[in-house]
């Protein structure tokens, strides 16, 4: 920034005074939030890189290793047909998080586009969005899933659609009310004075603004995402073995036998869940604090 | 066509906002926030607009600078209608007029750094070719409204109301404008600041030759800048004209009290003065009273008054009265 | 002045400090207060945001959230008891009753889901154990001392019908209520309209004579001050830095902050071109200057303000100021 000059004058380094700097200065002082974004950290790097640590592949059954504890051999054991339990539960761990990254990209893009219509227009564009995002929301979730997946096949794809096209009215509405209150915001009313273009009054003016709010939501979303796509999963609804997710590993420990003397199989993916979704919501937390300027002191 | 050549001509302007009800949000009435107000300011010279608030005299300003859309009336800038322009044509205007805000925090994007907010305009405009030229015009204007320049690269939230205010004036004079709707400017400062920006709004005037509508609930500030004042009431202007007129000649009973209910500053005044107390609230101006709107609360009210809504009457060159009861106050 | 020392101090807050510490460091909010309020008279506080006038009120009644506030120090001796030793239980029966509180937002100090009759009923009923039909008679007294136009109908209404003019007064009312000996008036009229303002002035003004109450008033405004106040108490960054009569600090202020606040603002008769201005920006309490906090924006700061803080000194009679150069006297130096 300090290239920045003119008449010889020289700006003070900005960088510790940029805003986002502020953000992070903010939550760096969060310690709860920055160990969940450690571990959040660790548990994606350890999916995306479970074919190094790992020996064994996906669906490699061995069936003379079947229904081992957890040992120096397999980690953390293996299931009735002997696949390894720690490669199946990382390689579960990419499906169920890259659910919840596509799910909540896909309902943000719906969600922030209408909204924003919404709010920026107004008036009948408005009300036609919103009666649409209230329909929406009125529909009996389950019910909705079980139709869907038996007209269009029970896939990851189908899923990550009805799950977005479902959850889209509430960040649609998050930003709607926030562009609605930042129009009546004074410095909105400067720039209609100031005759600035439409264009930048969006991207410069309303859109960081918003931004932030779609940041927190985004965390949140992630971890509800999971939530869900577990109990779908867990019901027979989601995705469909043998591919693993965190949630139908759990559904495999679906009797007492299992769950009173074979803890391997659940306790792993439940621990994962517990804290993918701990840390998503914590940070989430942290990032709404850390974003509004005013919790500086 | 003498009338022309008044650089800020006002005509018959009202700003009414529908009341929406019902389950189809229809409109079941009005607000009227401004009902029918004409005035003029001469080149140079500082309007004071004052009244209590809700009367409208905020909603006159944004009005004029067509940030609102109006209902009806007219606004001539040098003789061109502003309500009748493109919005091509329009922009080329708002470079002449701009706005000082009452709330010197919600009146600056927090996401911005100061050179960005002061600036932006002026690349808009084609005021400056590049980022450089515009830094330098920042740096002059921030210098000039009493701001370290070299602060330019900071955010809003790291300075103080008074700074703040200063920036809002900086932003306000980018675009060499020649008239600058001042809303409550300094009512939301602390008391040693205030007269600071009062002051560096009356160099800047004076300097730069610039045109004011000064709008203000504070009777003393406005006399202190203004060259003439206009007295709003519930949508309508009761009284107007030079400073010399309201405060000293002063013909409504509103402003009467206007002027009466302003605490004294001197502590010996209180026990000798009879203050004039307005009895009751004012009234909601989507419901306001019939007649005259002031005759709830006047103490002249009769009959007539309650009926018939004053017209508006030159007394003398310059100061204009909506009033029945003229002449009833001096006796 | 004299016959103002023959009367009996109600309040006697000796060296209060109220601290906060916050992340941003420690910040001394009230530092060193001392002052009385006699019976019967109304101690103007004045001064800009962030001064201390407001928590140096709120600590009297033991108000300050704590944490993040903390009394550091000091004794405020009401009514012969010290309200910074005494119990919650004790200190409950003081609140409302014998101490009265008025705040500045007429919309927001008053519950919206209960009738007017009904809150202010409570205050009776809590404090001087009133049957529900006495304390309702009372209540409707109450609200006709402060003339609202029918207090019978009122007392039935929610506060979302009456106006900003009429809940500070049904504000008045219930501070009124319990007759306190103290009423503590934070900014009352700051968010009214000038002639509302006036309205509610003029009655305070009223009950002063009607009602033996001895009165706090805070305010920013100094023409509020000169209307109401007795004496006035002038403070910078959480300290005092002038206390006279107020006559005496309107005619012969000595502070340069005293002297430059009331210069500075424009009047109904001022006839100067420019407004005297104090240069320079309110302090921010967690970053105060060394010395004297108003240094860097007094006209007539040595070196000596720079290093240290003059104690608050009795000028003349009556007269206290927190300056080593009152009324800007020449000094030595630079």
């Amino acid at each position: 920034m300090t290239t920045m000059s003119g008449n010889g004058m020289t700006l003070e380094s900005s960088k510790k005074y940029s805003y986002w700097g502020g953000v992070w200065d903010r939550l760096r002082k969060n310690k709860l939030a920055m160990v969940s974004l450690v571990v959040l950290f660790i548990i994606i790097l350890c999916c995306i890189f479970v074919p190094i640590f790992s020996k064994y592949t996906l669906s490699e059954v061995t069936m003379a290793d079947r229904d081992q504890a957890p040992s120096a051999v397999h980690w953390l054991g293996t299931d009735n047909i002997g696949r390894d339990l720690f490669t199946r539960l990382f390689y579960g761990g990419r499906v169920s998080l890259g659910v919840a990254v596509a799910v909540t990209a896909l309902e943000c893009i719906i969600g922030v586009i209408l909204g924003s219509l919404a709010g920026f227009f107004g008036g009948k564009v408005d009300t036609a969005i919103m009666r649409i995002s209230e329909i929406f929301m009125c529909f009996p979730f389950l019910m909705i899933c079980i139709t869907l997946q038996a007209v269009f096949g029970n896939s990851i794809r189908t899923l990550i659609i009805i799950l977005s096209v479902l959850s889209w009215p509430s960040i649609a509405r998050i930003v709607r009310g926030q562009i609605l209150s930042l129009r009546e915001m004074d410095y909105m009313e400067a720039c209609r004075a100031l005759g600035i273009s439409n264009k930048r009054q969006i991207f410069k003016h309303l859109f960081p603004n918003v931004l932030a709010y779609i940041i927190v939501y985004i965390t949140l979303s992630m971890a509800s995402v999971i939530l869900t796509e577990t109990s779908l999963s867990f019901l027979g609804l989601g995705v469909n073995p043998p591919t693993p997710t965190w949630g139908n590993l759990i559904q495999e420990a679906r009797n007492l036998y299992i769950l009173q003397h074979k803890w391997w199989y659940w306790v792993p993916p439940g621990l994962m869940i517990f804290l993918s979704i701990l840390c998503f919501n914590i940070l989430g937390d942290g990032l709404r604090d850390a974003i509004d300027p005013k919790m500086q002191k | 066509m003498t009338e022309t050549n008044k650089f800020i001509d006002v005509r018959h302007l009202k700003q009414y906002f529908p009341i929406k009800g019902g389950v189809f949000q229809s409109t079941v009435g009005y607000v009227k926030a401004v009902d029918d107000i004409s005035f003029t300011i001469n080149k140079g010279e500082v309007m004071g607009l004052v009244g209590e608030s809700g009367c409208g005299k905020s909603t006159t300003g944004r009005t004029m600078l067509k940030l609102i859309n109006p209902t009806e009336g007219e606004m001539l800038y040098e003789g061109v209608d502003i309500f009748k322009l493109s919005n091509a044509e329009l922009k080329k205007y708002r470079t002449k007029m701009q706005i000082v805000f009452q709330d010197p925090y919600s009146s600056l994007n927090p996401r911005l750094p100061i050179y960005d907010i002061i600036g932006e305009a002026m690349l808009e405009h084609g005021i400056v070719s590049n980022r450089e030229e515009m830094m330098q015009k920042v740096f002059e204007l921030m210098d000039k409204c009493g701001l370290f320049p070299e602060q330019a690269g900071r955010y809003p939230h790291q300075f103080s109301g008074g700074q703040r205010q200063r920036i809002c004036i900086a932003r306000a004079l980018a675009l060499n404008p020649e008239f600058i709707v001042c809303d409550e400017a300094v009512s939301a400062l602390d008391v040693s600041i205030q007269s600071q920006i009062i002051n560096l709004l009356k160099d800047l005037q004076e300097s730069m030759g610039l045109t004011y509508l000064f709008i203000s609930h504070d009777l003393s500030v406005v006399k202190f800048i203004s060259d003439s004042v206009a007295v709003m009431y519930l949508g309508e202007i009761v009284e107007m004209g030079t400073k010399e007129q309201i405060f000293n000649h002063y013909l409504h009973p509103y402003t009467e009290a206007l002027l009466s209910a302003a605490p004294s500053f001197d502590p010996r005044k209180r026990q000798n003065s009879k203050r004039i107390i307005l009895q009751g609230d004012l009234p909601s101006p989507s419901n306001p009273p019939t007649g005259c709107r002031f005759h709830t609360r006047c103490p002249l009210a009769n009959e007539k008054c309650k009926k018939e809504s004053p017209k508006p009457i030159e007394v003398e060159p310059g100061h204009m009265v909506k009033c029945h009861c003229i002449g009833v106050l001096s006796e | 002045m004299s016959e103002m020392m023959e009367k009996k101090p109600l309040l006697e807050v000796k060296n209060l400090k109220t601290y906060f510490h916050s992340a941003g460091g420690l910040v001394k909010a009230v530092d060193d207060v001392s002052f009385d309020v006699y019976e019967g008279e109304t101690l103007g506080i004045v001064g800009e945001s962030g001064c201390g006038k407001s928590i140096t009120c709120m600590s009297l009644a033991r108000l300050v959230e704590c944490p993040p506030g903390k009394y550091e120090g000091g004794e405020i001796l009401f009514d012969g008891q010290d309200m910074l030793k005494i119990s919650d239980a004790e200190l409950r029966k003081i609140r409302g009753n014998k101490i009265s509180y008025i705040f500045q937002e007429p919309m927001t100090s008053l519950n919206p889901v209960f009738k007017i009759g009904k809150q202010i009923e409570e205050v009776l009923r809590v404090h001087r154990n009133m049957s529900k039909e006495e304390a309702k008679k009372e209540a409707i007294h109450a609200l006709d001392l402060v003339r609202i136009p029918n207090p019978e109908r009122i007392v039935n209404e929610y506060p979302f019908a009456l106006s900003g003019g009429m809940r500070q007064r049904v504000m008045i009312a219930m501070a009124l209520a319990c007759s306190p000996k103290l009423l503590v008036a934070d900014e009352p009229t700051t968010a009214l309209d000038v002639t509302i303002q006036a309205q509610v002035l003029d009655l305070m003004n009223d009950l002063k004579k009607e009602i033996d109450t001895s009165i706090l008033f805070i305010t920013h405004d100094l023409s509020v001050i000169a209307e109401m106040a007795d004496r006035v108490m002038v403070m910078y960054a959480g300290k005092v830095v002038e206390l006279a009569d107020v006559n005496t600090i309107f005619e012969k202020p000595l502070h340069p902050y005293t002297i430059g606040l009331i210069s500075s603002r424009p009047d109904m008769s001022t006839t100067s071109d420019r407004l005297n201005v104090i240069p320079g920006n309110v302090p921010d309490l967690s970053d105060l200057p060394t010395g004297c906090a108003f240094n860097p924006r007094c006209p007539y700061a040595s070196d000596k303000c720079r290093e240290g803080i003059s104690e608050l000194v009795e000028v003349e009679p009556n007269h206290f100021v927190r300056c080593y150069y009152p009324g800007g006297e020449k000094h030595d130096g630079n």
